[in-house]
């Protein structure tokens, strides 16, 4: 995870993948961008790379190994993580929109400040994932291992954690908006200080 | 630099194991019991262990030192001058450990302990336990971090650029820019400092 300052000297970026500069100190992005999905597209294996504010919409990940990658700032729409591996990548403050992440193994992953709505992560492993402040609508988590992952700040919306395993999920200072956890195991979850409305179940705030 | 992040089946806690760019040597932050999964992550990536950084002097942290000792010639550095009367470096705040390609820099962040350090290492910080994602320890018995312990972490963490990467010694990792905007600890930040 070794990555280079940009060269512009006022800059605090890294530069990107391969590259001297940051994306936005770039000249020709656009062949920049399609040298990076070209890259993408034809590895399997996609450990150790900055791809911040590259985006990605409607990208294929399926079935690939990412790990200790940088995705910040991207724009994910519509992209694919079915059967993905993804160990310590970073998807903070990214635009997740209609993406699919069913059957994909994550372990230590950020979506901090990620916007997901109409995601799916159908039996997924999110294992220890970070969603502080992430605002989350109308995605689906169902049969999804969600535990030791945090979603503080958090705004959740319309969304369904259905037979999900929440084992110390930590929900703090999250506003729960029309949610369904039936089946999870929400009793070994953390919940405090959570704004809960239209919730299947009524959750107390309570310290374990 | 290449992160290795394993977790200690037994305290759930995070082992950070660092090597080189070729995997030739590696350090390690807070060993632990020295698990079996931590031992064949080592010999996975073929690194030879040469340093040990203990973020503080807890026995969830250092429980495996002497076994690590009996496998591997190690120097330990901690911000104090004893565990377990093995020979320790004691470091302070700014000092550099160096091994090979790799810096690591020390900075004293008394929050929680009063030997607490967190260790910056290119854009990596590794906080140990003084800081988790979307919480803040604290020395105080509620738990309820004071003016001191804000002030360091604005000095010494909130200060850095958004980009660095936070590796606490528990839970997932995190970033300086989403731990600003969402730890509800620092929300109040600058109501407190300024």
């Amino acid at each position: 995870m070794t990555f280079l300052n940009c060269k512009i000297k006022s800059c605090t970026n890294k530069a990107i993948f391969f590259k001297d500069y940051c994306l936005e100190h770039t000249e020709d992005k656009e062949s920049l961008i399609k040298e990076i999905h070209d890259f993408v597209n034809s590895k399997s294996t996609i450990k150790g790379f900055n791809f911040t504010k590259v985006p990605f919409d409607g990208f294929d990940f399926s079935s690939k190994n990412i790990s200790y990658s940088i995705f910040s700032h991207c724009s994910m729409k519509k992209a694919k993580f079915v059967k993905t591996t993804m160990i310590s990548t970073f998807f903070d403050f990214t635009e997740l929109q209609e993406s699919d992440f069913s059957n994909s193994f994550s372990r230590f992953s950020v979506f901090g400040g990620a916007n997901l709505s109409n995601t799916n992560f159908y039996e997924a492993i999110m294992f220890s994932s970070n969603f502080l402040g992430a605002k989350i609508e109308n995605t689906i988590f169902k049969n999804t291992d969600l535990s030791y992952s945090r979603f503080i700040g958090s705004i959740i919306n319309n969304t369904s954690f259905n037979n999900c395993n929440l084992k110390k999920a930590f929900f703090q200072n999250s506003i729960l908006d029309d949610i369904s956890l039936k089946t999870s195991n929400y009793q070994d979850a953390i919940l405090l200080k959570c704004d809960n409305n239209k919730t299947d179940i009524i959750l107390e705030d309570y310290k374990p | 630099m290449k992160v290795f992040t394993t977790i200690n089946p037994d305290t759930i806690l995070n082992i950070y194991l660092i090597t080189d760019n070729e995997q030739k040597y590696g350090v390690i932050i807070d060993p632990g019991s020295f698990s079996l999964n931590v031992y064949k992550l080592i010999q996975q990536t073929g690194a030879e262990l040469k340093k040990i950084i203990i973020t503080h002097n807890d026995i969830e942290n250092t429980s495996g030192i002497s076994l690590i000792k009996k496998i591997y010639d190690v120097e330990i550095f901690a911000n104090c001058s004893d565990i377990f009367d093995f020979p320790i470096t004691e470091i302070s705040h700014g000092e550099i450990i160096k091994e090979g390609d790799l810096t690591f820099k020390i900075l004293e962040t008394p929050v929680n302990h009063y030997d607490s350090i967190s260790i910056l290492a290119e854009d990596t910080l590794f906080v140990g336990d003084i800081l988790q994602s979307g919480i803040l320890n604290s020395f105080r018995k509620n738990q309820c971090p004071g003016d001191y312990e804000f002030e360091i972490i604005q000095n010494n963490i909130l200060n850095l650029p958004d980009h660095i990467i936070i590796c606490p010694s528990k839970g997932p990792a995190s970033t300086v820019e989403i731990e600003r905007k969402f730890n509800p600890y620092f929300k109040n930040i600058s109501n407190v400092i300024q």
